[in-house]
C-alpha cells in the first residue's frame, strides 16, 4: 500500500521564558494508507506535540516547527497556509484527544458540534448533517441517537463522550485518524470497548491510524507497527511481532517490564524504569536515556546513537543495541 | 422557567423591605434634618417655626412611626412627597428619568460596543502592540477621575476649540438630532470610557482563559474557520463570567451618574440625588435610593436568566 503521511526530520521547539524546550528533536517515520501506527512513550516525550505539529495544532502557544517536512500525500502540511490547512484538518485527518471531558466545548449541543464539521467541509445542508450526524452516533454506540443529539456534553459519561468525540473526527470520513491518548482518561473497561469500537470503524472506514499512547500493553494486538518515543527521539521502532519478540531498546525494555503479565508470569514483581525523564531545556550530547540506563557506557553519556536498522523494519537508536541482551 | 422567575420575584421582595430599612436609617442618622434649608440663608429662625416646620413634615415622631407611615404609603405606590418642592417624589424622579436613561444607556451600548470586541481582540493578540496600547489606556481610563477628565474635555472641546456644548440636554428653542447628540457627546463619552476600561478587561481575561482551552483546540481540529472557532466556540464561553459584571454595572441605568450629571449639568438623576441629600430631602432621597435597590436586584435575577442563555449546565429548578 502506499504512503499516506511521511515526516521527515520534524524539530518542535516551545521557547519559554525558562529555556528552550526542545520537544520533538527531529523525527521521521511513514504511515501508509490503512496503517496502524502506534506512537509509544511516558509522558513529556514528545508523542503528542509531534502530531499537534505536523497539524499546525501548536498555535496560540509558544511551540514552532524549527525544521522538517510532514508529507501527506505528498503534499508539505507545515508549508500550508492558514486557511489550506484549515480545509485539510476534519475532513482528511481526523484527531481524537485524551480527555473526553474538557474536549468538548460545555456550551454548545452535540448537534451544533457534530454537524458544523460536516457543513463546512462537504458544503451538505443542515438537515442532511444532522442525518448524517445521528447515523455516526449510532455507529459508534450512542443509544437513542436522535434524541440525545440535541444534549450537551455534560449529560454523558466519559466513555460516551470519547464515542462522540471519535464520531466526530469520523465525519467527514477522513483518511487518517489521530487519536492522541484517547482511552487514557477512561476506566480500563470502556477503554476496552473504545479500542473495539475503533478496529471496528476501521474495517468499516479503512482509514489510517495514528494511536498516541503511554501504554506499551494495549498496543499489541491493535497496531501494526510501533515507535517507540524518548525525549523528542524515537529510539526504537518496528512491526509489533518483531517489537515485542526482540525489545532491543533498554527503554522498550524497561516499558515492558514495568507492565503487569498475563499467565505464568503474574506474580512477577513489576520493574520500574529508576530515575526521571530528562529536563529537555537541557540535552545534553549523549544518548538522552543515558543517565536511566543500566547499560550505559563510555560512549552512551557522549554520544546520541542515530536510529539504525537491527534487522528488515526494525530500527533502534542504541549503542549496545547489536550485541544481544 | 416562569416558575423559577417567579420564585426569584417573590424572594425579592423581603430582600427590598430589609435594604429600605437600613437605608431609611442610614438617611436618619445624617446631622442635621430638613430644617437645615430654612437655617442656610444664615438669618435668625424663631426655633418655634423650626419645630412647627419638623412637625408639618411628620420629622418629630419617633424613627419607626416615620419609617411606618413610609413604607404603608410605599405599599399603596405612594412614594410621598418631596420636602422640598411639595411635590410628588414619583412625579419628580418621572421627570428627570428620561434624560438619565438617555445618557447611561447611549454610554452602555457605546461601552458594550467598544469593550467586547476590544478585550477580544487584546485576548487573541495577547502581548503584542495593540494589547499593550489597550491594557496602558484600559489603566490610565480607570485610573482618570471622571470631573478631571469631563473638565478637560470641556475646555478642549467647548472653550477652546468651541465645537461643543459645555453643558445642558439641548439649546433653548432649538429641538434636532444634532443639537441632541452635541450635547450627550462629551458626557457619555466620559461616562463610557470607565465602562469600556473595566468591561474590555475583564473580556480580555476571560477570552485567554478560554482560548487555552480543549475544546478550542478540538474546535480546530475540526478545521472551522478562526473566526467560528472564536465567535461559536470562545465567545460564547468567555461571556459567562462578563456578564454579571456588565449587568451589575447595567443596573445603574435608572440612578444617573452623579458626578458626569453634575459637571455637563445634565438633569438627570444623578443630579437631584445631590440635590436632595443636601436638602436632606427623605421622602426623594428613599425613593431615589430604593429605585436604584429594585434595579440592582432586578439586574441580578437577569443576570442569572442570561447564565442559563449562555451556559446549558445552569438550569432553572
Amino acid at each position: 500500500m502506499g504512503t499516506m503521511l511521511e515526516v521527515k526530520d520534524l524539530r518542535t521547539r516551545f521557547h519559554t521564558r525558562e529555556g528552550v524546550v526542545r520537544a520533538v528533536n527531529g523525527i521521521s517515520y511513514t504511515v501508509d494508507e490503512g496503517e496502524t501506527l502506534a506512537v509509544v512513550g511516558e509522558s513529556g516525550c514528545g508523542k503528542s506535540v509531534g502530531m499537534l505539529s505536523i497539524l499546525q495544532l501548536l498555535q496560540g502557544t509558544t511551540g514552532r516547527v524549527e525544521a522538517g517536512e510532514a508529507l501527506f500525500r505528498g503534499v508539505d502540511l507545515l508549508k500550508l497556509s492558514d486557511t489550506e490547512i484549515r480545509k485539510l484538518r476534519g475532513r482528511d485527518i481526523g484527531m481524537v484527544f485524551q480527555d473526553p471531558m474538557t474536549s468538548l466545548n460545555p456550551v454548545l449541543s452535540i448537534k451544533r458540534q457534530m454537524t458544523e464539521g460536516l457543513v463546512k467541509h462537504l458544503g451538505v445542508s443542515r438537515r442532511e448533517a444532522l442525518d448524517r450526524a445521528i447515523r455516526l452516533l449510532r455507529l459508534v454506540g450512542i443509544p437513542k441517537a436522535e434524541e440525545l443529539i440535541g444534549e450537551y456534553t455534560f449529560q454523558f459519561s466519559g466513555g460516551m463522550r470519547q464515542r462522540v468525540m471519535i464520531a466526530m473526527a469520523l465525519a467527514c470520513e477522513p483518511r487518517l485518524l489521530i487519536a492522541d491518548e484517547p482511552t487514557t482518561a477512561l476506566d480500563v473497561t470502556i477503554q476496552a470497548q473504545i479500542m473495539n469500537l475503533v478496529r471496528e470503524l476501521k474495517d468499516q472506514f479503512g482509514m489510517a491510524i495514528v494511536w498516541i499512547t503511554h501504554d506499551l500493553g494495549i498496543v499489541a494486538n491493535f497496531a501494526q507497527n510501533v515507535q517507540v518515543m524518548y525525549a523528542g527521539y524515537i529510539v526504537e521502532k518496528a512491526d509489533v511481532g518483531s517489537l515485542f519478540a526482540r525489545t532491543a531498546h533498554p527503554y522498550t525494555i524497561g516499558l515492558l517490564n514495568s507492565l503487569p503479565a498475563n499467565g505464568a508470569d503474574r506474580r512477577r514483581r513489576l520493574i520500574p524504569i529508576k530515575g526521571a525523564p530528562p529536563n529537555l531545556r537541557a540535552l545534553g550530547g549523549g544518548c538522552p536515556f543515558a543517565p536511566r540506563c543500566g547499560r550505559a557506557a563510555e560512549r552512551c553519556r557522549a554520544e546520541n546513537p542515530a536510529l539504525a536498522e537491527l534487522e528488515r523494519g526494525h530500527q533502534v537508536a542504541c549503542w549496545n543495541a547489536g550485541e544481544g541482551l | 422557567m416562569a416558575r423559577y422567575i417567579v420564585k426569584r420575584i417573590a424572594q425579592m421582595i423581603p430582600l427590598l423591605i430589609g435594604i429600605s430599612i437600613v437605608i431609611f436609617g442610614i438617611i436618619q442618622a445624617a446631622p442635621g434634618g430638613p430644617e437645615g434649608t430654612l437655617l442656610d440663608r444664615g438669618m435668625f429662625v424663631d426655633p418655634a417655626a423650626i419645630d412647627a416646620y419638623r412637625a408639618k413634615l411628620g420629622v418629630d415622631k419617633p424613627l419607626y412611626l416615620q419609617y411606618l407611615r413610609w413604607a404603608g404609603a410605599m405599599l399603596g405606590g405612594d412614594m410621598g412627597v418631596s420636602f422640598q418642592t411639595q411635590r410628588p417624589v414619583l412625579d419628580m424622579i418621572a421627570e428627570r428619568l428620561p434624560d438619565t436613561v438617555r445618557l447611561m444607556g447611549i454610554s452602555f451600548a457605546l461601552a458594550f460596543c467598544l469593550a467586547i470586541p476590544l478585550g477580544v481582540f487584546s485576548a487573541l493578540r495577547q502581548y503584542s502592540v495593540f494589547d499593550y496600547v489597550s491594557t496602558g489606556l484600559a489603566f490610565v481610563a480607570i485610573a482618570m477621575p471622571v470631573f478631571w477628565f469631563g473638565l478637560m474635555l470641556q475646555y478642549l472641546f467647548s472653550v477652546r476649540l468651541q465645537w461643543l456644548p459645555v453643558a445642558g440636554t439641548a439649546t433653548i428653542g432649538v429641538d434636532t438630532l444634532l443639537d441632541k447628540l452635541k450635547h450627550i457627546a462629551m458626557p457619555a463619552t466620559v461616562l463610557s470610557l470607565t465602562y469600556v476600561a473595566g468591561w474590555s478587561r475583564y473580556m480580555r481575561s476571560s477570552m485567554l482563559v478560554v482560548l487555552k482551552q480543549d475544546y478550542i483546540r478540538t474546535a480546530h481540529s475540526k478545521g472551522l474557520l478562526k473566526k467560528t472557532v472564536i465567535v461559536a466556540h470562545a465567545l460564547k464561553n468567555a461571556g459567562i463570567p462578563v456578564v454579571s459584571v456588565i449587568t451589575q454595572d447595567i443596573a445603574r441605568i435608572f440612578s444617573g451618574a452623579v458626578i458626569t450629571e453634575t459637571i455637563f449639568g445634565w438633569p438627570g438623576i444623578g443630579r437631584m440625588f445631590i440635590q436632595a441629600m443636601s436638602a436632606r430631602d427623605y421622602p426623594l432621597l428613599m425613593g431615589i435610593l430604593m429605585m436604584g435597590s429594585t434595579m440592582v436586584v432586578a439586574f441580578n435575577l437577569l443576570a442569572d436568566i442570561i447564565y442559563g442563555w449562555l451556559d446549558p449546565r445552569i438550569s432553572f429548578k
